[in-house]
């Protein structure tokens, strides 16, 4: 029986991690010279324990690792591999003692008084990097890091002379595999850690339902990181099957991306990530998740102008909340529709909605509901000239935000105090709102930073 | 005085004329400045009783391939439109290209422009399909003596692991060699005789077949289905990238006589770790097999 008649080899089957991670081991152990490896976790959490695993093992090996983690995106990896190697060579020279200097001879090195063979130069060194999926994203098309990836693969042979494994996600290691091939095609190993279900369900507990205004105010390297979180678990739950409960929680993911770059005004993907948990919601039949569907796709149709779509969307995820009596549910998209109301100066029928939905919001002891209805009810009675009326209600709005920590909140206020000064011909008492608003947004990297910055310069130019 | 060629031309012809001109005005003065000199090493050469001056420009096929609209790629802003100034050095040039511009729409150009454009064809370690397929033995061969050169076989490999290595690469000597650095990994027993087995072989084919399942579009078994039946590929966008990515390798026979002036056609077939993964197979499956194309 010749070889082409064995049955084919199907994808690797799944090895417990630890025997990966033996594996691993060996191979950094035996690797000299540049050594080009990829791991493949999908979780921080997994990843922080397989590295520890890994280093424990190679401990008695006499190999020693350096971890570099990286936060920001960067668009080239090897000088900061040099920088660091660089350091690290000028620590461990300190380290050595006069009399431990190398010898002259060549021969087999005779034992230190501590007992341990004689290293002629540093202990081996293993490099791990985390991180580098934040230099990978899907916003473009060709990043930067890909490119020099590739070109440069020569210079890590040269610059690097020691094993290089890179710690990555799912997603991220299919961008390597297809932007930066030539890098890609010189790995020497590969190590695929399968998602772990407990850890996954954890990760996806801690994450999902999370009130939207505690996203919304998280920095904005946080949500980054927050993104980088979700698609890893996602991947990972893709991994772990296609049954209902990993359908699920898929969807629930979907919906915390979608959310997570509709925060950061990144519409197109969440319109994308929404459209998703719309169509797993229907595979589901799950019809309260279809309404969130329906609702924030209808808030990225309103976000981009699409009035008549908005519209069409708030009233679909509006009549299945009514069916499934989700009081809560309707207050919100009463409110957006509202705001839809307001937008398009239909303001009776903008009162009536925000009336109707504030009286829910009341009922049901939802104070973040509440902050935000009476901020918009607010901006209506500034659009009608009633200034005392509105600055009573952003007060009491503002108030309510500040207490629930929800900073995004407080600059939409912030931002319209300022506004209202203005009406009222208080230039210097404006441009200080506006200026504590914008410092707000613009650490959220929120895209209302922009408009309060034109509103700031608004006011400076004219008082000056 | 170098300048750099940017990758980030925009589309629109007029925007490129400009770029041209402001390019092209630099890019004469660095060819007549390097001409001049290989016009004097030229006499040095001779001296040295040597014939030219050749010059190799490798990695030039590791240039990204960006999309740049209509239809452009950054491998044809490099190689198509400065192609004329690549060849006006006063020397013999050889330029690394990325596979994919010999077959894409721009290769009729590429052969315009330079004098000689050749692939680097895969040892060809099978037959094509259309001619049924199975081992090429003295392939196989070249195969079994590139590991050899590099370990000694007879005290590390089992024969049947050998064996399996020179098919699972597909005649690709990269991939030959992961194929065997990898499956040290899989080693059961370090201690017994030919510890590389078949088994460690076939986990370390799994490795790479696991890489390339992250490499390939859903969209593309189809084609790639096609490719390995009839042994032939189209000249499009979705085949360039195949080939860019070496899902799909190409090999070429030897001449019929030796010393024959015609060249036979090259042939195409999938990479075998491709043809391994479960999407392939099953688009194999659903497929009956073609009328030969005429």
């Amino acid at each position: 029986m010749s070889v082409q008649d064995l049955p084919s080899n199907p994808e690797t089957t799944a090895e417990p991690d630890d025997v990966i991670v033996r594996r691993l081991a060996r191979s950094l152990d035996y690797a000299e010279g540049f050594w080009l490896g990829f791991a493949k976790s999908n979780a921080p959490a997994q990843r922080r324990r397989l590295a520890a695993l890994c280093k424990d093992l190679l401990e008695p090996l006499k190999v020693r690792v350096l971890e570099i983690e990286l936060t920001e995106p960067v668009t080239d990896l090897l000088p900061i591999l040099r920088e660091r190697l660089a350091q690290e060579r000028a620590a461990h020279d300190e380290d050595m003692q006069p009399n431990e200097a190398p010898a002259p001879t060549s021969e087999a090195s005779a034992p230190t008084p501590t007992g341990e063979a004689f290293a002629p130069s540093q202990p081996k060194l293993a490099i791990f990097v985390y991180g580098l999926e934040h230099s990978i994203t899907s916003r473009e098309a060709y990043p930067p890091l890909l490119s020099s990836l590739n070109l440069n693969r020569e210079l890590f042979r040269q610059q690097v002379p020691h094993p290089l494994l890179l710690w990555l996600p799912e997603y991220a290691l299919t961008a390597i595999a297809r932007k930066a091939p030539d890098f890609w095609a010189w790995r020497s190993g590969l190590y695929e850690f399968a998602p772990e279900r407990e850890a996954a369900e954890q990760s996806l507990a801690e994450v999902s339902g999370q009130a939207v205004h505690v996203t919304e105010s998280l920095s904005e390297r946080a949500k980054r990181e927050r993104l980088v979180m979700l698609k890893g678990l996602l991947d990972d739950y893709r991994e772990l099957g296609n049954g209902t409960r990993e359908q699920e929680a898929r969807a629930s993911i979907l919906n915390e991306i979608g959310l997570a770059h509709d925060v950061l005004g990144e519409w197109t993907e969440a319109k994308q990530a929404y459209g998703e948990y719309l169509t797993i919601s229907r595979n589901l039949n799950d019809g309260a998740r279809e309404a969130i569907a329906f609702h924030n796709l209808g808030g990225i149709a309103q976000d981009r102008g699409e009035m008549e779509e908005a519209r069409r969307l708030y009233y679909e995820s509006l009549e299945i909340e009514k069916r499934l009596d989700n009081q809560s549910g309707v207050a919100s998209t009463l409110h957006n529709l509202a705001m839809l109301a307001q937008n398009q100066g239909e303001l009776e029928e903008a009162r009536r909605l925000f009336d109707e939905s504030l009286e829910i919001e009341k009922r049901l002891g939802n104070q973040g509901g509440v902050a935000s209805t009476l901020h918009q009810l607010g901006r209506l009675a500034q659009d009608q000239g009633e200034l005392e009326e509105a600055r009573r209600l952003y007060d009491e709005s503002l108030e309510i935000k500040k207490r629930l920590g929800n900073q995004n909140g407080v600059a939409l206020t912030l931002g319209q105090l300022g506004r209202l000064a203005e009406d009222e011909g208080d230039k210097v008492a404006a441009a200080r709102l506006f200026r504590e608003s914008l410092s707000i947004f613009e650490r959220l990297g929120s895209p209302n930073a922009e408009i309060v910055r034109r509103s700031l310069a608004r006011v400076e130019d004219e008082s000056s | 005085m170098l300048t750099r060629l940017t990758e980030q031309i925009k589309t629109g012809d007029e925007i490129k004329k400009q770029i041209r001109q402001r390019l092209d005005s630099k890019i004469p003065q660095l060819i007549g400045g390097l001409n001049d000199l290989l016009n004097r090493a030229d006499v040095e050469v001779q001296r040295a009783g040597k014939k030219a001056v050749t010059v190799i420009v490798d990695n030039l096929d590791r240039v990204t391939r960006k999309d740049l609209g209509d239809g452009r790629t950054s491998h044809d802003a490099l190689f198509i439109e400065h192609g004329d100034q690549l060849c006006a050095l006063r020397c013999h040039t050889i330029y690394t290209v990325p596979i994919s511009m010999m077959y894409g729409l721009s290769a009729r150009d590429l052969g315009g422009i330079f004098d000689r454009a050749q692939v680097l064809p895969m040892i060809k370690s099978h037959e094509p399909q259309v001619s049924g397929g199975g081992p090429s033995p003295a392939g196989v061969q070249r195969l079994r003596d590139i590991i050899g050169r590099r370990i000694d076989v007879g005290v590390l490999c089992e024969p049947e692991a050998v064996e399996y290595f020179c098919q699972a690469c597909g005649g690709h000597p990269r991939d030959l060699m992961t194929l065997v650095r990898n499956s040290i990994e899989y080693v059961e027993d370090e201690n017994q005789p030919r510890p590389i087995t078949l088994a460690a072989a076939r986990r370390a084919e799994g490795q790479l077949v696991s890489a390339f399942a992250r490499m390939i579009p859903e969209d593309y078994f189809e084609k790639l289905v096609a490719v390995h039946q009839t042994n032939k590929i189209k000249k499009d966008d979705d085949h360039q990238k195949m080939l860019f990515s070496q899902s799909v390798l190409e090999y070429a026979d030897e001449p019929d006589e030796a010393g024959s002036d015609t060249e036979k056609e090259p042939w195409h077939d999938v990479h075998p770790a491709v043809q391994k993964l479960k999407s392939f197979r099953e688009a194999l499956n659903e497929r009956s097999r073609p009328a030969v194309e005429s």
